[in-house]
Order: C-alpha cells, then structure tokens, then sequence
C-alpha cells in the first residue's frame, strides 16, 4: 500500500527549482567577493591574473604617473610561465604598442644559473601563448615593465 | 578597498643614494659585461628556452644590459637587458626600480628605463623601450 505523497509531485518539483535557484543566487555574491589570494589558491594563477589583471594593471599606471613616469604606450597584466618547467610562475605588467600588445599571452622565464648560483640570469620574453610546450613565438616590439610577485 | 605603498620618498631617496654610489662603479662595466651577459643569454636560451626567445627581435630593435637602480627594501646591485627602438635604447643609462604593493596581495617591481641618473630631480622615462631580460648577482660578506 502506497502511502499519499505530503506534497503533490508537480509542486514537489517547482520546489526544488526554487531551491536551487536560491542557491545559485546565494553562490553569486561570494563568487564576486572572491579575493586574490583565494582566487589563486581555488583556481590558479591564470585565472587570479585574468580576473584581477586589469585592476593591477590601472594600479601600477596610477604609481607610475603619480611618480611622473607614466608610460604613453599600452600596458596590461599577463601571467609569467616558466618556459623550462613549464607552470605559472608569477604575472607581469608588459607596454608595447596597442596593436602588437593584444597578441601577447603571457611572459615566458628561462632563468640559469651559473658560478654557484651567484650569477643569475633571467630571460623575460612576451609570447603569443599561455601553452609554450606547443610553440611560441617571441612578440616582438613589447617589453616588461614590471614584475609581480604573487602571495599565497 | 585600500590600497598600499611604500612611502615615496623614502624609496625615491633610496633610489638618489643607490644612484649616487652604485652607478659610477656599475656604469663603466656594463659595455664589457653586456657583451659577455649577452652571449652567455644567447647560448642559454638556445639551449634551454629556444629559438623563439631571441631570434624573431625585428632588426630595428636593440637590446642592451644597464644597471638596475634599486629604490624599495634594501639595495641590490643587478642588471637588465632592455629592449626598443634603436634610437630610444643609446638614450637609456640605467633603469629605476620601483617597489609597492597591491592589497597585500602581490608585490609588484615596476622597471622603468631612464636617461637620467640623477633621479632626485625626477625620473626621466626613456619611451617605447621595456626590459627583457635580468641578470644580477648575489653578495657575499
């Protein structure tokens, strides 16, 4: 003998629409207040440099013109990759002009050591992909105009 | 949010100091040891980073090292390789770095290439030349 369901199955259903809807909306406002550092330790760097990229990026410029520095070409954030490990390893504010600057992808490192370690040597090359393990190319015309260091 | 800085002037007065002392002794060895850094990061990213990294610099850009004047937490003595217009590059003497920080979150080193080493009377931005390359060494006392 089947018992008589407490609630009909059709509301049963729009029940559960609403409850998951709430949810969802209630999920929204903590994905919005997600910070840096959180960002990065749940999703990595390259998605940290992407969301809050553009905001480091008018920080920095804000810096340099306070400091009477600022800088006529076009700058953004890009992750820096380590070329020989592969990996993210930190971000990089890169300047070039307009045109050019929007094919960069990221910044490849090659660092070597030499003399025991008291010569460091570190190549910084803006590169037209965040997957350098498949080709890259060097772009050409852009350079680095600061380094950032990331805190976990 | 609150954003953070060092305090400008303690780190624009590190700068003139490290400029005043460390410049004249650095400058005259850049031409010797830019060539040496040179070859060394050639034969290196060959190896290691691959044709890419060098070979594709178009043959209007030059690249040079120059030191690097350091303004934030402590003083280092390094060198970048910076990279531009021909032109715009014979006119960079040194570049000046810069330390702040962003939400206490990332610490960024801003680089700027300039013409001037005396940075008390301001900074003198070289423009269209970024940096592409570090190279410093690490003192031992």
């Amino acid at each position: 003998m089947s018992l008589p369901s407490p609630v009909p199955r059709r509301r049963a259903r729009w029940v559960g629409l609403g409850l998951a809807s709430a949810l969802a909306l209630g999920a929204y406002p903590t994905a919005r207040a997600l910070d840096f550092g959180s960002a990065i330790k749940l999703f990595g760097v390259g998605f940290a440099v992407k969301q809050f990229g553009g905001q480091i990026n008018s920080f920095l410029n804000t810096i340099l013109a306070q400091k009477g520095a600022a800088t006529k070409d076009a700058t953004k954030v890009v992750p820096i990759i380590s070329i020989g490990k592969g990996g993210y390893i930190g971000a990089a504010q890169v300047m070039g002009p307009e045109a050019t600057l929007s094919t960069v992808k990221a910044v490849g490192q090659g660092e070597l050591g030499f003399g025991g370690s008291t010569f460091r040597l570190k190549a910084l090359i803006p590169i037209n992909t965040t997957n350098p393990t498949k080709g890259m190319k060097r772009v050409s015309g852009v350079g680095v105009s600061a380094i950032i260091d990331l805190k976990l | 949010m609150k954003q953070t800085q060092r305090n400008p002037r303690v780190a624009l007065a590190g700068l003139g100091l490290t400029a005043l002392l460390v410049a004249p002794l650095v400058t005259p060895l850049t031409p010797m040891g830019d060539a040496f850094i040179t070859r060394v990061a050639h034969a290196a990213t060959r190896a290691r980073v691959g044709r890419a990294a060098w070979d594709d610099l178009e043959p209007n850009l030059r690249s040079k090292f120059v030191p690097v004047l350091s303004g934030g937490n402590g003083v280092r003595i390094g060198m970048a390789q910076v990279t531009g217009p021909e032109a715009d590059v014979n006119d960079v003497k040194a570049v000046a770095e810069l330390e702040t920080e962003w939400k206490h979150a990332a610490r960024a080193r801003l680089y700027i290439p300039i013409s001037d080493l005396n940075v008390l009377k301001g900074i003198n931005r070289v423009p269209r030349v970024g940096v592409s390359g570090m190279a410093d060494v690490r003192l031992k006392f």
